[in-house]
């Protein structure tokens, strides 16, 4: 080897700075210049942001959750009174465990309410439904007992009504003493506040309750009879997910109501947009010659291009009036059907163009060789090529049905305006977004029960979309067929 | 081998697969149909709630205030009717029409600087509270033009009001069951061709009638969060692309700044809005709300940044940051990944080649991208970057969460004044139970419609550009 390199030697002479560049063989690869450094930070530095941004997420809505958690609706504390005259009488005796009694009474519609409270001798009973002569009633509510009734014994209707101490409460005193038999609706450890100090109920005799005046740092002051005692309630995370009453007036933060009525609406924006995705995706990429596709593609794509206030406006002025007179009254004025469908509408390109992609990555080597065998293009379709994409299709599915669970303006508008657990899509029913959305748009104060369970709906929202986008890319990449 | 078919057997078979065949052919050709024609009713529905015949009463009938016709008059006789019907209202009127100034600076500035237009010398200095009725009707001939007048009289003086309004297929072809209900109910009234988006819808302030109605306020709100949003946006989301494709190694912070920006795709736009809430309406009001640059001392200044005055709770009181920066920040992070992603497909399209090329002939990395890579790759990220745009344009969840104003009166000035955004008018109209602003919000939404459509086919030609230089 050496003898080589002596041989290949020019036997010129070498000049010095040769001789030197080759000892001194600058490293340009190591040695970037200053200010491209600087720009190559301040590039990573944007892609950091992103980062920033799903801390940011995640920490506020978090943070917010927690709060909501730990914070306290204050609620007046009510009791039910009876009416002074019987509204109705009982039909026929009645054991302590019947919960259907039969009434009679004048005119042709009962008279007590859902949640209303009822008393017949000693016991207070809520009505939890109605029939034409008939109530169904919880027994032994606000602490009285089941016991048996005789017929024609009285049934009187109630009233809640605010309790509000009996006397002035001065600066030293230690007992508060209430109307008549209002003493049953507190118990030790409650929290109750009397205009701006918060007290904890020691012990309650008859209708003297025993209070720690100041607590948790409220200052101390005199109330006089015509202020209302609030009751403090937290919500549990137990009551928050199993919950089926949104109610934050009396307390009620169940989450179902609207949870059912997001996975009602999407439910029916899938089973629309799935199979007319799906059959677009198949006729644009197997059946459509190339003239047809050039130009219902674009058309196609408008559709994904029109922001969703407009599909809000086209549900409410147009949709709804048709399944109004297809179905007859029965559809309501905001309900979930039509507020689906136009979902379904929306989901129509997601879905469509993702399984088009899908469909045209199969090779068309097995599309000619399943020819070969003598199959005709729809078999084809079927029993090929669509499995062959399943796990495009797949993908595309629920990362629709993620954004159908996202989706604000067309349930803000169509969906309706009061949470309601339904089953029922022909009825109004308030999903989460829309819920956050009327909430927010008014005026919302900061540190209120409101605003923080306004971003506990938003970190389940979250998750739920998290979840199913997690899921996507996982079965796009798990099921994918290597070619 | 087994059995044979029989020929007739064998070609009955097929053909009734073939039949099959065409059956579902039919079938998935009838749901991309479907599709489409969902798309036609939504143009159709939007275009028939948007013109229409209207019944119109006057409280006021015209004759009562002047013997010509109102049309003819000139800019000063018609501030002339005002004056003599209306006087008390000349000055709510003056605000409302040439404000420079919010609500409650109007009436402690000299007129001079409260005005946006024209005012005769000898009232410059004068506060609108000094001056008399006729002053400021000659302010308003001189500002404004006779159509806006003649507005403003039908809407103050005579009280037009609209008392019914039809859809164009009842006005075309229900028209005479139209003219008996109109002469049964509204017996004063006059019908007339309405189109809901004209010139005057475009370029009016919001206001509480649907007749009157326009939606400027809204449209140059949208513009402003438009032009706002891409300024931060754009060399963000430019950045974090160039720095993924080009300088990222495959470490495992670059992996996670990829699933990281996926994952940011696909969360809802009201999770953006509520971020936006708790961060930049809350947390950095003193930023948003423009008191670190003086916007509550009426004048740019410095000066509440640099003694940190602008951080104290009381000095920001009344402050608000539910501002035009705050929701271009919100819909920037909104649309970041959108772009970013589409940066990083346009830049992955251009070939390897040109960058081997570019090193070759001794370029550092930066030099390669600048010079060659970003050039080629630009109106693919321009493409992406409008689409994001016009995504941006048509948000409406993050924007009602952020506190965008349903009903403002004054135009937005700056980055820190309140705002309202096309959008978000369009779902406040719809959710009136007054059956007139189901008209106007159609109009609105024809307007947004067009913004729409000017955005995408400068981004279609934009891609018709690129793919032809590439082909080339």
């Amino acid at each position: 080897m050496e003898t080589r390199i002596d041989a290949a030697q020019p036997s010129m002479p070498v000049s010095e700075s040769l001789i030197r560049a080759k000892e001194e063989v600058p490293n340009l690869k190591r040695k970037t210049r200053f200010g491209e450094e600087i720009i190559r930070y301040i590039l990573l530095l944007c892609g950091v942001i992103s980062i920033f941004t799903t801390i940011g997420i995640v920490v506020v809505l978090g943070r917010e959750t927690s709060l909501f958690f730990q914070s306290r609706a204050w609620l007046l504390a009510k009791a039910p009174v009876a009416a002074e005259e019987a509204s109705a009488q009982l039909d026929e005796s009645i054991s302590p465990d019947e919960t259907v009694i039969s009434l009679s009474f004048e005119g042709d519609r009962i008279p007590f309410n859902n949640r209303h409270f009822i008393q017949i001798g000693e016991e207070t009973m809520q009505v939890t439904d109605r029939g034409r002569r008939t109530v169904t009633v919880l027994r032994g509510q606000d602490g009285s007992i089941a016991s048996v009734h005789t017929p024609d014994e009285a049934v009187y209707g109630m009233t809640e009504v605010q309790i509000k101490p009996l006397e002035a409460i001065a600066t030293d005193a230690t007992t508060i003493t209430l109307p008549e038999s209002f003493g049953r609706e507190f118990e030790a450890e409650d929290l109750i506040q009397v205009d701006l100090e918060v007290m904890r109920v020691i012990g309650v005799a008859g209708d003297t309750i025993s209070v720690e005046r100041g607590y948790e740092g409220t200052t101390i002051a005199e109330h006089d009879p015509s202020h209302t005692i609030e009751l403090a309630k937290k919500v549990s995370i137990v009551e928050f997910v199993t919950g089926t009453e949104w109610q934050p007036q009396i307390g009620q933060f169940g989450i179902w109501p609207l949870l059912l009525s997001t996975l009602l609406t999407s439910l029916v924006g899938m089973l629309v947009a799935i199979p007319l995705g799906l059959g677009a995706a198949i006729y644009l990429s197997e059946y459509a010659p190339r003239r047809v596709r050039n130009i219902l593609k674009p058309v196609l794509e408008i559709l994904a291009g029109v922001p969703t206030v407009v599909f809000g406006f086209f549900a409410l002025t147009f949709v709804t009036p048709s399944l109004q007179s297809f179905f007859g009254p029965d559809v309501q004025f905001y309900n979930m059907l039509s507020a689906g469908l136009v979902l379904g509408i929306l989901l129509v390109p997601l879905i469509s163009s993702i399984s088009e992609d899908a469909i045209n990555a199969v090779p068309r080597a097995l599309r000619e060789a399943s020819y070969g065998l003598g199959a005709t293009r729809q078999e084809t379709t079927v029993k090929v090529v669509l499995p062959a994409a399943i796990s495009g299709i797949l993908a595309a599915i629920i990362l629709a049905t993620s954004r159908a669970v996202g989706e604000t303006m067309i349930v803000a508008i169509a969906a309706g305006s009061g949470p309601k657990f339904t089953f029922n899509v022909f009825e109004g029913a308030e999903t989460m977004t829309g819920h956050i959305v009327r909430i927010s748009g008014g005026d919302l104060s900061y540190n209120s029960i409101d605003y923080n369970s306004v971003f506990a709906i938003g970190m389940m929202l979250f998750l739920l979309t998290l979840v199913l986008n997690l899921i996507s890319t996982f079965v796009s990449s798990r099921l994918r067929e290597k070619y | 081998m087994g059995n044979f078919i029989e020929d007739g057997v064998y070609s009955s078979i097929v053909a009734s697969r073939h039949r099959r065949g065409n059956i579902m052919r039919m079938l998935y050709l009838t749901s991309l149909l479907f599709a489409i024609l969902a798309l036609v009713a939504l143009l159709y529905n939007i275009v028939n709630e948007a013109v229409g015949l209207v019944a119109i009463t006057y409280t006021v009938q015209p004759e009562e205030v002047s013997d010509r016709p109102l049309e003819e008059l000139n800019a000063e006789e018609l501030a002339a009717i005002l004056l003599v019907n209306q006087p008390r209202q000349l000055l709510v009127t003056v605000r409302d029409e040439l404000s420079a100034v919010a609500t409650d600076q109007f009436t402690k500035i000299p007129l001079s600087l409260a005005i946006n237009g024209q005012v005769p010398d000898t009232l410059a200095e004068k506060l609108i509270t000094e001056i008399q009725p006729e002053d400021m009707a000659q302010i308003l001939a001189l500002n404004l033009s006779a159509d806006r007048l003649l507005q403003i009289v039908d809407q103050r003086v005579l009280v037009e009001t609209i008392a019914k309004s039809w859809t164009l297929m009842d006005s075309l072809f229900n028209r005479a069951a139209i003219e008996t209900e109109a002469e049964d109910s509204y017996p004063l009234a006059d019908l007339q061709w309405r189109s809901w988006v004209n010139s005057d819808f475009v370029s009016s302030p919001l206001s509480a009638t649907a007749g009157f109605t326009g939606v400027l306020p809204a449209l140059l709100g949208s513009v402003w969060l438009l032009t706002m949003t891409a300024m931060v946006a754009f060399p963000l989301g430019v950045g974090a692309a160039i720095y993924l494709e080009e300088y990222a190694s495959n470490s495992w912070l670059n992996k996670i700044i990829e699933i990281n920006i996926r994952n940011l795709a696909g969360v809802p736009s009201i999770i953006y809005g509520m971020l936006g809430l708790a961060i930049f309406v809350r947390v950095l009001v003193p930023f948003t709300s423009g008191a670190c640059m003086g916007s509550l001392e009426g004048y740019f200044t410095l000066q509440p940044l640099l003694s940190g005055q602008c951080f104290d709770g009381n000095y920001l009181q009344g402050a608000t940051g539910r501002t035009i920066i705050s929701g271009a920040l919100t819909l920037a992070l909104l649309i970041l990944p959108i772009i970013i992603v589409n940066a990083q497909e346009a830049l992955r399209a251009v070939p390897t080649p040109i960058r081997e090329a570019s090193y070759g002939l001794g370029a550092t990395q930066w030099q390669t991208i600048s010079r060659q890579v970003l050039p080629a790759a630009v109106p693919g990220i321009l493409t992406g970057t409008i689409l994001a745009m016009s995504r941006a344009v048509g948000e409406t969840a993050p924007l009602v969460v952020i506190g965008a104003a349903t009903f403002i009166t004054v135009n937005p000035n700056g980055p820190f004044s309140r705002f309202s955004a096309l959008p978000n008018v369009i779902y406040f109209w719809t959710s009136q139970p007054d059956d007139q602003f189901r008209n106007a919000a159609a109009a609105a939404i024809l307007v947004l419609l067009l913004v729409l459509l000017t955005m995408n086919s400068a981004a279609i030609l934009l891609r018709n550009r690129a793919s032809n230089r590439r082909m080339s």
